[in-house]
């Protein structure tokens, strides 16, 4: 194995040479493979986790259930997930896809159902003294209370999903892992390094902007809660 | 399909003549795709014939190089050979006796066992390690950011950045860095570790009850044995809800050190994968992880309960 410096040496090349980014298979083209993985997995875990919290978190019920959920998740290697699923005959891409959203159901689920739990009950009350139904109720009042959490939620979310898929690679799935196992595997550890720092930037990134869009979409009487 | 880019070679391997290649550096991960129609290793009609097999099988198996993969494909092929001559002389019942169900084989912990056992043990043994290192690192630290209000956000905040770096690609950045093996590995976890138990220092601290610190410094205590003997008791329970939390997702994440080839149990999962999907390899080391975790975090929590027994009479 070379000396570090070297190491670092091949990344920075490897970095700044303009094919790396643009050739078929490319940085680019895998990280537009990383980001459409990652909305299918957001939007299936959304789809299934945000109204199951709110409806959890407007009756009151499974509040048990959620945090159990929660707790058990951390526990579950996702690489061992990715791996039993390809084992079972779904390759790559759609293996992580659904260990991704898997992963991702039970932190926008406990974000949700505790915006809607949490909202203020003087307000629930006033909108049922109103005459409001339970489903406008919910639509109406609750989940825009919920907004600050529910966003906070979906950040979190997609910042893991990002950081969750790369481990596709090891189960021969798309994506920017694949620059880590294929340097890995050749032993140029220069792509390895150089691998890492495009994940780690990618993910730092869309940390950064979506705490950008957190801020803007949060209501502004909401903020001062959220600071 | 991914291009190599020193050749400008189109790696293409469909047929199962890629077989007899030489595993480092050569293979490309759709070779294990043409190998998926091979008879699994748990489901030999002959023990004669299983054994043969499964050597010259699993090296084409190892499909995602990595750079130890000739020392764990060997060493599975001595257990497995070994497996073989243990065999009395008419072993075809023991291979016929093998259970039906490719997941869950009772069989496979049996024969496997010291394998088995070893990794777990490797496993807690960096887990343990990380969390240790971690706390040592962070409690002082949280103790020391609860104090002075500025030095809170830049602490934290690098913590967090840190802590948004997937793992894989933080591995993939020390490994290089740090050499190929353990120590990119405890690095990353004792990283991962410190956020989750610094915060919850911090957390725990700031909810002290300030007229109790009020109290003790008017009974003369000094900002050391403040914090030592009032604060510390105060925030433990929280302190001791983040060590769980961090140990917990740590044995999670020791399997991605597979990568840079030291994750425990991973090891295991990522050498069944490769072993023509050996699906009660993966199973078993999943299993074994999660369990491994469960009971970890049950340690902690008792020995939270020894060290905080004014909490004992109430609801946890």
């Amino acid at each position: 194995m070379s000396a570090p410096t070297g190491v670092l040496q091949e990344a920075i090349v490897w970095l700044n040479d303009p094919l790396t980014w643009t050739e078929p298979g490319g940085i680019l083209e895998l990280a537009g493979e990383h980001l459409v993985m990652t909305a299918i997995a957001v939007a299936v875990a959304a789809a299934v986790a945000i109204p199951t919290g709110a409806w959890l978190g407007h009756s009151g019920r499974g509040a048990g259930t959620v945090v159990w959920l929660t707790n058990a998740s951390r526990a579950l290697p996702t690489l061992g997930i990715i791996l039993l699923l390809a084992a079972g005959g779904l390759f790559g891409n759609t293996a992580t896809v659904i260990a991704a959203a898997f992963f991702a159901v039970p932190v926008l689920l406990v974000n949700t159902y505790e915006g809607v739990r949490g909202a203020d009950p003087d307000a629930k009350d006033a909108a049922r003294g109103m005459g409001m139904s339970d489903g406008r109720i919910l639509l109406q009042v609750e989940l825009p209370l919920a907004t600050t959490l529910v966003s906070a939620g979906l950040r979190v979310t997609i910042v893991q999903v990002v950081a969750t898929i790369p481990l596709a690679a090891l189960a021969g799935g798309g994506g920017l892992g694949q620059i880590i196992a294929l340097g890995m595997g050749t032993q140029r550890y220069g792509e390895v390094l150089a691998g890492g720092i495009v994940v780690a930037g990618l993910c730092l990134a869309i940390d950064g902007v979506l705490a950008i869009g957190q801020r803007l979409t949060t209501p502004a009487p909401l903020r001062v809660r959220a600071g | 399909m991914r291009r190599r880019r020193a050749t400008g070679l189109l790696l293409v391997t469909s047929s199962p003549s890629s077989r007899i290649r030489p595993d480092v550096g050569s293979t490309s991960r759709f070779t294990m795709r043409s190998v998926v129609d091979l008879p699994q290793p748990d489901g030999p009609t002959r023990a004669s014939t299983s054994c043969s097999r499964t050597e010259r099988l699993s090296p084409s198996t190892a499909t995602v190089p990595l750079p130890n993969s000739l020392r764990t494909v060997s060493s599975s092929i001595t257990v497995r050979e070994a497996m073989c001559s243990n065999l009395p002389g008419d072993g075809h019942d023991r291979f016929y006796g093998m259970p039906g169900n490719p997941w869950f084989s009772w069989s496979y912990v049996v024969d496997n066992a010291p394998l088995i056992w070893q990794r777990t043990v490797e496993h807690a043994g960096l887990t343990i390690e990380a969390v240790a290192i971690s706390a040592a690192i962070a409690i002082p630290l949280g103790a020391l950011v609860s104090r002075s209000r500025w030095l809170a956000g830049p602490v934290l905040g690098t913590a967090a950045v840190m802590y948004t770096v997937p793992s894989l690609a933080l591995f993939a950045i020390l490994a290089p860095l740090l050499g190929i093996g353990r120590t990119p590995v405890l690095v990353g976890l004792v990283v991962y570790a410190l956020l989750i138990i610094l915060r919850n220092t911090v957390a725990g601290l700031s909810t002290v009850d300030p007229a109790v610190t009020d109290a003790a410094r008017g009974l003369g205590y000094g900002p050391g044995r403040l914090l030592v003997q009032v604060a510390m008791p105060s925030a433990l329970p929280s302190i001791i809800a983040g060590l769980r939390l961090a140990t917990v997702s740590t044995v999670a994440l020791v399997t991605v050190g597979v990568v840079v080839g030291y994750g425990g149990l991973g090891q295991l999962m990522f050498q069944g994968f490769r072993n023509n999907f050996y699906r009660a390899e993966i199973m078993t080391a999943t299993l074994a992880t999660i369990a491994l975790a469960l009971v970890l975090d049950l340690a902690l929590w008792a020995v939270g309960r020894l060290l905080t027994p004014w909490l004992r009479g109430r609801a946890a």
